[in-house]
């Protein structure tokens, strides 16, 4: 049996059409093990959620190879949609429903008896300290609580791997521990993490692989401490330097004449 | 035991679980009224009001319906009205239901099955498109009820396969369409579909009946002709006369027609069309090539800058005009909203004027001895109804810009947003009709076509300011009360009436008072303007 959870092979994927088209992913080349961390980072637009998107099967139309536990992506979607979690930064929810009806739809959707679903969406309303707005409506919940029932929904089938783009947004500090925590403890279980965030010192912390992609290609791939090089840097410097906003910071002088006026 | 409906959901090969789960979140959904909703009342007593209105439009159509004797003339055309309303309700409200941005980003991450997905979004926008058939049933059946007995019973039954029939040919046109166009592409060819097809369904509902005025109905009888056996409201007529026994050897190939179009039609949408529909979800809300596209960026030394340098007082009313410029330009529901109206209003003109193409000299000739201009002035008061749309958007929580602006002019980003729609759609319409008016009567009437054209303009201003009209693109598109705004459209009607009473009696006088008002006219635009610039700020 394959430790590989995810193998991807000259992934491209473009928007649009002729002179107008937009080539957001140009040869990805990823092999991903089971158990595995993946920090996956980039600037703005260089192609993160794009990724993601492929690998849960939402976008259906790209370019190269993906299998998914080994089963090729392409014409498997459903059978991989199964096996996966995806936590979207600010995802949309059915929020005139309570948790408690949202999370038995997302279980039903993913073939779970309703024994099942009430038990987990218990467990899992408890360790995100929700369970005492279980039966209230969501449209009445901040960014954070919402964002934690994304993440519930995330997780309520079990998945082998958990997709997540951004999904601390607008969780607090002790919110932030929890999720570390959970990504973690599911990990340990064998569980693939696939993380896609701008926040890098949670990415330093968490990931067991870091992958930096700009401009729809990947430019490191490798620990942090690879991608260190001995520099004692920080991932967020690494970042800077990598992707050439290094240079830009340089720049701060021409910001300071913005104002003067 | 298999319930005949979890059966035919079987056949189609649809997940029974995921769809009961999926459609009953979604009318769970529509039923619960939203906290900060600025309606009164529920989506389900507004869907009550709405029935009810729908239910007396059916009994102003049963009006027509009784000139006809032959029972199946008169089901034919009933069900020919069926059609065209349903189609153009679907159009105008349920497209969006059926590709929802919103929801696609909850459920295509999930494992549902295009075909599950595709018959959700249909059986929920069936329950809704059932409601309303009924509703405008009902009179004809009570009619048919006391006239045919049980046969109303039929139609009923009838009404509502005829309305799935409506929901699978559209939906099989979008479906096929996207076919042939890029999923990108297919939300603007979707729109301007959309708009073309109302115009065209507007113009048929009013000129057709204008051309079959002269029909002899009363004795008018239902001919089988080869033709009739290609009309799908002809065919639900023939089923509803079979069903209940009444129906003829032509009634019993109609049936099968019928019901072999809607089991096929089922078949190929669920089970062949529908393989497509997530990958169309998927793709079209990803972006599109054209918004990839930057912006160009026309000079800013071009003539319609120095135009709204002239016409707007302040930069902020400027600010409000541009800002209404952009979204006319890149909005597609707010085209599909006010597009329609510039056509609407021509083809009012012509129902209104009933051209007679056989002896148009002579017609032209009696219409120029006429004071029928005034009819272009009052349809002409359609290409202001875009100012009460100016309102609404699908991003009203970027209206935060508002509150934080620190400007005490914060109404004149609206009385700019209504020059700009004003400019956009009223001027052009208004100059178009001059073009017929100054042919047929001359320029003696101008006083009396600027005059009411400008005091149309006044009108739809200072409804803005007496219906304290929220600022532009500052509230949902949900929020939109129809019941409210079918009022206001009243309103404006009875107003515009009186305006054109009141020009045609400035007609009858001498013409200098005609042209003194017209000299005035500026000055009322500017003062209505004004009070629209002075409302307080809460």
């Amino acid at each position: 049996m394959t430790d590989i959870s995810i193998k991807i092979s000259g992934l491209n994927k473009s928007f649009g059409r002729g002179a107008a088209e937009k080539h957001v992913l140009k040869g990805i080349d990823l092999s991903i093990n089971k158990g595995q961390i993946i920090g996956y980072i980039g600037p703005n637009g260089a192609g993160k959620s794009t990724t993601v998107k492929i690998l849960c099967g939402i976008l259906t139309s790209f370019k190269g190879d993906i299998e998914v536990m080994g089963i090729p992506l392409r014409g498997n979607d459903l059978k991989i949609k199964k096996m996966i979690g995806y936590v979207p930064e600010n995802g949309a929810l059915y929020e005139a429903l309570t948790p408690n009806e949202y999370l038995n739809l997302v279980g039903t959707l993913f073939d779970m008896s309703p024994a099942l679903i009430g038990e987990r969406t218990k467990s899992l309303l408890a360790y995100f300290e929700m369970d005492q707005h279980a039966n209230q409506r969501m449209d009445t919940f901040s960014k954070g609580m919402k964002q934690k029932i994304l993440i519930i929904a995330g997780l309520i089938n079990n998945p082998d791997i958990l997709f997540l783009d951004e999904p601390l947004s607008g969780l607090d500090a002790n919110s932030v521990i929890l999720v570390k925590d959970m990504l973690t403890r599911l990990a340990q279980q064998g569980k693939t993490i696939f993380y896609s965030s701008h926040l890098m010192d949670v990415v330093e912390k968490i990931s067991d692989r870091i992958i930096l992609i700009d401009d729809g290609k990947v430019i490191a791939d490798g620990t942090f401490e690879e991608l260190q090089q001995d520099s004692k840097a920080s991932l967020e410097q690494l970042f800077a330097k990598l992707t050439g906003g290094e240079s830009r910071a340089n720049e701060s002088v021409a910001f300071d004449n913005v104002f003067k006026d | 035991m298999v319930s005949p409906l979890n059966l035919l959901l079987k056949i189609l090969g649809v997940d029974i679980n995921h769809f009961w789960v999926l459609l009953d979140a979604k009318l769970k959904i529509d039923f619960r009224r939203a906290p900060n909703s600025f309606q009164s009342a529920g989506k389900k007593q507004t869907l009550i009001k709405q029935l009810f209105i729908y239910a007396f439009l059916g009994a102003i159509i049963i009006v027509s319906l009784y000139r006809i004797s032959d029972l199946m003339l008169q089901l034919s055309v009933f069900f020919a009205f069926l059609i065209v309303f349903e189609g153009t309700i679907l159009l105008t409200e349920f497209t969006a239901v059926l590709f929802d941005d919103n929801e696609n980003q909850i459920l295509l991450p999930r494992p549902v099955t295009s075909r599950t997905l595709l018959l959700v979004r249909l059986a929920h926008i069936t329950v809704y498109m059932s409601n309303i058939a009924l509703a405008l049933s009902l009179p004809f059946a009570i009619y048919l009820a006391i006239s045919h007995g049980l046969l109303s019973v039929v139609f009923l039954v009838a009404v509502i396969l005829c309305a799935w029939f409506t929901l699978i040919l559209a939906v099989g046109f979008y479906m096929g369409l996207a076919r042939f166009i890029s999923a990108e592409r297919f939300k603007d060819v979707l729109n301007y579909f959309q708009i073309a097809l109302a115009v065209v369904i507007m113009a048929s509902y009013q000129l057709v009946p204008h051309y079959m005025e002269n029909a002899n109905v009363e004795t008018l009888m239902f001919k089988p002709v080869w033709w009739a056996y290609l009309l799908p409201s002809v065919w639900f007529a023939g089923l509803t006369k079979f069903i209940t026994g009444v129906g003829t050897s032509m009634d019993v190939i109609l049936t099968c027609i019928a019901v072999g179009i809607l089991a096929l039609g089922s078949l190929l949408l669920i089970r062949a069309l529908s393989l497509g529909f997530t990958a169309l979800l998927s793709e079209s809300r990803t972006g599109n090539a054209k918004d990839a596209k930057p912006v160009e960026q026309k000079s800013v030394k071009g003539w319609k800058n120095k135009l709204v340098a002239l016409l707007c007082v302040s930069e902020v009313e400027k600010a409000g005009w541009q800002f209404t410029m952009q979204h006319i330009k890149s909005d597609r529901k707010l085209k599909q909203q006010v597009y329609p109206m510039f056509a609407y209003s021509l083809i009012m003109v012509i129902a209104f004027l009933k051209p007679e193409i056989n002896d148009f000299s002579s017609y032209i000739a009696e219409l120029a001895n006429s004071s029928k201009y005034l009819l272009f002035v009052l349809t002409g008061f359609f290409g202001t109804i875009g100012i009460s749309v100016i309102p609404y958007t699908d991003t009203p929580k970027a209206a935060w810009i508002y509150d934080m602006a620190s400007t005490s002019q914060r109404y004149h980003i609206q009385s700019g947003a209504i020059k700009a729609m004003l400019f956009t759609f009223y001027l052009p319409l208004q100059v178009l009709y001059l073009i017929p008016i100054i042919w047929i009567w001359g320029i003696s009437v101008l006083p009396y076509v600027f005059l009411g054209a400008g005091l149309s303009a006044v009108l739809a201003i200072l409804l803005v300011r007496i219906q304290a009209n929220p600022l532009p693109f500052s509230q949902a598109r949900e929020m939109v009360n129809k019941g409210e705004q079918t009022l206001r459209m009243f309103l404006g009607m009875f107003l515009i009436g009186a305006i054109i009473g009141l020009v045609y009696l400035v007609s009858l006088t001498h013409v200098a008072i005609g042209i003194v008002l017209c000299v005035l006219l500026p000055l009322i635009i500017s003062l209505s303007y004004r009070s629209v610039r002075a409302r307080s700020i809460r």
